[in-house]
């Protein structure tokens, strides 16, 4: 078995503030090379903080307060920014979510692309303008020679967001992570999305890291899943475990959300409102909202269960 | 009431506490007002009252700041021509305020052929740099304090016309005065009762330029020999005077020019603390 | 933003109408009698008077008199200078070229620095440089510019004798006038002695004046250039490890500079007006001191025409300042 390409313990991330938000408390998670994880959770619970420091990056005034992050053996916490630098677009990339925003209006889309690849050693102008050609192609965009030339705000928000990818795949990553990708994008063009991730993450054999609240897409693309719930991972295991045989009550209840079931024995609650992430942390933070909240819950849980299938629930230990 | 109106203050001095600039534009302002009022009964020496003796003297117990060309305390001389510039400047901005924004107001809310004409006669009075019309207007109606106010207002005059004038159209559409007027207020009620609260914000912002351009207008105007008229003090027209003694009494050139400076300033400064308090962006 | 273009040009006539309307009423706003005035004052014989009355056509009706000054205006005719008796056109062209010469100047040393600074605040957003920039710029637009004039003069002509005021070129020396711009003329006759000295005349003017651009070119960058650090995709740009450099000064700056086009319509006139008294200040032969002497010599017929000249001049200048700026923005040009 070699070596997982991303490796995460005990992530801790702070936002200074009266209260401070502990936007990540605890994180631990590993990524496999060639894998696909899914990383699903409502807004506010930490993923997109989480995976902002995959690459080194978290948003100032934040600071990781705890922790250690492995990309490809390298520790992202101790390197330089110099070598930060080096690492992200070539050996991790990432992609955001509104393409429109996260590309630059008044320059062309071939000179961005060109950027990345010129910041990562591709000298040669002439080699480095037809790789912009070649990876336009790849990720699907018709006239690429053309199109080349063209600025963000003339493409169609998929095309936008294809541009991304061939910028993300540029250097062949060992890593990359989606950041809800296709939030922004019509549902026609999302499929077309993520069949194209899939698509590119076979042939390069990237790992890939999705991130979304959209559980059917994460169902599609996915091996593996992790649930965030405020800050913390309260489920992880194999898609179609844990969507099938869901063993923490948030899972289900978001599963409960995106499939939901014509003939139901038990049914989930659904939650009032969602976590308030500036509220001090005691016990399990899913409880206020958790119909099978017990006394035992005042503590926090554990993930506990297989070595494949785990959960944070005390409901866990009983089996 | 007071409790929420307790609670405002109370807001709005926080957030003034935090941002010291502005805290410090506020600052400047109302010791200046207050320096302007109660000097000149504090230092009670006649700025007019010359003594050729003791020309450009120097810093004595008799007079801390010395005397210029003619024998005159400085310091009386500053502390009344302070009070002089920046009274008229005020005078202007409150004129021109009470003008424009109400000739504003009217038109946002009436429309029709009165809001364009008035729109029209906007736009050509911006046409002019604010600096050249006062000075145009000062030029043709001669010097003398009436005459100052007239050309430093003039020019303020369409910009609050024009803020109030928005502020009027964007109001005037709201529910509750679509309501009031359902139920058959006058538009004048109307006006006053709604429209003008809301608008308060911007305006104050803009007055507070205003009051800093003013300033700047009026000495320019006293310095180039346009405004008040020797030998009532006036800072611009103390400056010009003691120019050709520079060398001598450097004093009589600093003080006034740090004067005028700190007024302008911290009129700016307000600008941005009202800016801060209303929520308003940050005045050109 | 065709639309606007489009009625920014319907209303250009309408304005331009409008400012010849207040220039001519100037004139009548003055107290006293216009005609006693021109004929040489209170003690001019009254035959003199009406005489001249009837020579400026002021026992015309109102409307006549401005028909057909408007008339004059259209052949380009601005009148006759009481004081020289040139024709007023003539004059202000020949004093043009050094008040342009002085504003080239300042915007040249202004823009760069005020954008220098304002770059530097903006990367040091809310931190100490951030607010001392900013007070900086706040109180150098806070400094009455003839007194800011008068100090360095001081420090430097008297006290230090680093530079002369007064004119443009020292005494007695003259340069064949082919574009009017002395520091060019005197480059194309070869004399670089000369545009030296020029340059030293220049010198402190164009700082004093400076300070304005300086001013309002760092506050409007910073703010400018502070949104646009924010903006998504310059997180883009450092998530794929470009140096930081390379975002700032590329990527970020060319957004927040677009809009520039519009700083240049704020400064135009702030520089005219500045423009007056920094040049009364250092006896400066352009178009201020033109006007200055104008007033004080009661020459109404140039301070009509100079005023009107400044005013058509600043409207024109706003229109292609806002033109252009749709120009610039390739969004925005799309849509054209």
């Amino acid at each position: 078995m070699t070596a997982p390409v991303v490796v995460v313990r005990d992530l801790a991330v702070e936002f200074p503030g009266d209260p401070p938000v502990h936007a990540v408390r605890g994180v631990s998670f590993e990524v496999q090379r060639g894998e696909r994880l899914g990383i699903v959770g409502e807004s506010g619970c930490g993923k997109s903080v989480t995976a902002m420091s995959l690459l080194g990056l978290v948003d100032p005034p934040g600071r990781i307060t705890a922790g250690s992050i492995t990309v490809d053996g390298r520790n992202m916490l101790t390197s330089t920014p110099a070598e930060l630098r080096a690492l992200r677009g070539a050996t991790i990339a990432m992609i955001f979510q509104d393409p429109m925003t996260s590309l630059n209006p008044v320059f062309r889309i071939g000179y961005q692309i060109a950027s990345v690849l010129e910041h990562h050693g591709w000298d040669d102008r002439r080699r480095r303008d037809a790789r912009v050609v070649e990876l336009l192609r790849a990720v699907g965009i018709p006239d690429a020679e053309r199109r080349v030339r063209a600025y963000p705000h003339e493409l169609s928000g998929g095309m936008r967001q294809r541009v991304m990818i061939a910028m993300a795949i540029a250097n062949e990553p060992a890593v990359l992570v989606a950041d809800e990708p296709t939030t922004a994008l019509d549902v026609t063009v999302e499929a077309q999305i993520v069949l194209l991730l899939e698509d590119l993450a076979d042939r390069i054999g990237t790992a890939v890291v999705f991130i979304s609240h959209d559980l059917r897409l994460v169902s599609e693309l996915c091996d593996r899943v992790l649930v965030f719930y405020a800050g913390r991972i309260v489920e992880e295991g194999p898609i179609a475990e844990v969507f099938s045989n869901a063993r923490h009550p948030y899972t289900r209840t978001l599963l409960e959300l995106a499939f939901p079931s014509q003939d139901d024995g038990v049914r989930a609650s659904i939650p009032a409102s969602s976590h308030d992430v500036a509220r001090p942390m005691e016990g399990c933070a899913f409880a206020p909202r958790c119909g099978y909240r017990t006394e035992r819950c005042v503590e926090e849980p554990p993930l506990v269960g297989t070595s494949t299938h785990r959960a944070a629930c005390w409901l866990e230990e009983r089996a | 009431m007071t409790v929420a109106v307790g609670t405002r203050v109370g807001a709005v001095m926080g957030r003034l506490r935090r941002n010291r600039l502005s805290f410090l534009g506020v600052l400047i302002v109302m010791v200046l007002l207050a320096v302007v009022a109660f000097g000149p009964l504090v230092w009670r020496l006649d700025p007019i009252q010359t003594d050729l003796a003791d020309r450009l003297a120097g810093p004595s117990l008799a007079h801390p700041l010395g005397t210029d060309v003619q024998g005159r305390d400085l310091l009386a001389r500053v502390l009344h021509g302070g009070r002089v510039t920046i009274l008229i400047a005020l005078a202007s901005v409150v004129v021109a305020l009470v003008f424009g924004s109400g000739l504003g107001l009217v038109s946002g809310f009436v429309r029709g052929w009165f809001d364009t004409l008035v729109m029209r006669v906007v736009d050509v009075l911006l046409a002019f740099p604010p600096l050249l019309l006062a000075l145009v207007i000062a030029a043709a109606r001669g010097p003398g304090i009436f005459n100052t106010v007239l050309a430093v207002s003039i020019p303020a005059v369409p910009r609050f016309a024009r803020l109030m004038r928005s502020q009027s159209i964007a109001i005037r559409e709201r529910e509750y005065v679509l309501a009031a007027r359902a139920v058959g207020l006058h538009p004048a009620r109307i006006l006053f009762r709604h429209v003008l609260p809301n608008g308060i914000g911007p305006v104050t912002v803009q007055a507070s330029i205003a009051a800093g351009i003013a300033i700047l207008e009026v000495a320019g105007l006293g310095f180039l020999g346009l405004g008040v008229q020797p030998p009532a003090p006036e800072l611009g027209s103390i400056l010009v005077d003691s120019r050709t003694y520079l060398l001598q009494q450097p004093v009589a050139v600093l003080l006034p020019g740090v004067v005028i400076s700190l007024s302008i300033l911290g009129f700016n400064l307000l600008g941005d603390a009202f800016g801060d308090v209303f929520d308003v962006g940050s005045g050109s | 933003m065709r639309g606007l273009v489009r009625r920014r040009l319907l209303l250009l006539p309408v304005t331009l109408f409008g400012v010849t309307v207040i220039t001519f009423l100037a004139i009548h706003l003055i107290p006293g009698d216009p005609a006693e005035i021109y004929a040489g004052g209170p003690l001019a014989p009254p035959e003199a008077v009406e005489a001249m009355r009837a020579r400026l056509g002021l026992d015309q009706p109102l409307y006549v008199q401005y028909l057909s000054y408007l008339g004059r205006l259209i052949r380009g005719d601005l009148g006759t200078s009481l004081f020289t008796g040139k024709l007023v056109s003539t004059e202000i062209l020949e004093r043009l070229p050094a008040s342009l010469e002085l504003s080239v100047a300042a915007l040249i040393v202004g823009v760069p620095i005020g954008a220098a600074l304002g770059v530097l605040a903006a990367t040091r957003r809310d931190r100490g440089t951030d607010h001392l920039a900013r007070t900086l710029a706040l109180t150098g637009l806070s400094l009455p510019s003839f007194w800011l004039a008068l100090l360095l003069v001081w420090l430097f002509s008297v006290k230090l004798g680093w530079f002369p005021f007064g004119s443009r070129l020292p005494a007695f020396a003259d340069v064949e006038a082919r574009s009017g711009f002395v520091i060019v003329d005197s480059v194309l006759a070869g004399d670089f002695g000369l545009t030296l000295q020029a340059l030293r005349h220049l010198f402190l003017p164009a700082i004093t004046l400076a300070v304005i651009p300086i001013a309002l070119t760092a506050r409007y960058l910073r703010n400018a250039f502070a949104e646009e650090l924010s903006a998504p995709y310059i997180r883009t740009a450092r998530a794929f490890g470009l140096p930081e450099r390379l975002i700032v000064w590329r990527f970020a700056l060319k957004n927040a500079m677009l809009p520039l086009v519009t700083l240049l319509g704020v400064l135009l006139p702030a520089l005219l007006a500045g423009a007056v008294l920094v040049e009364v200040v250092f006896s400066w032969p352009g178009l201020g001191t033109y006007l200055l002497l104008a007033i004080q010599s009661r020459d109404y017929a140039v301070v009509q025409a100079v005023t009107l000249f400044l005013a058509v001049a600043y409207v024109l200048a706003s229109l292609v300042v806002d033109l252009s700026y749709g120009l610039l923005d390739p969004r925005v040009r799309e849509s054209q």
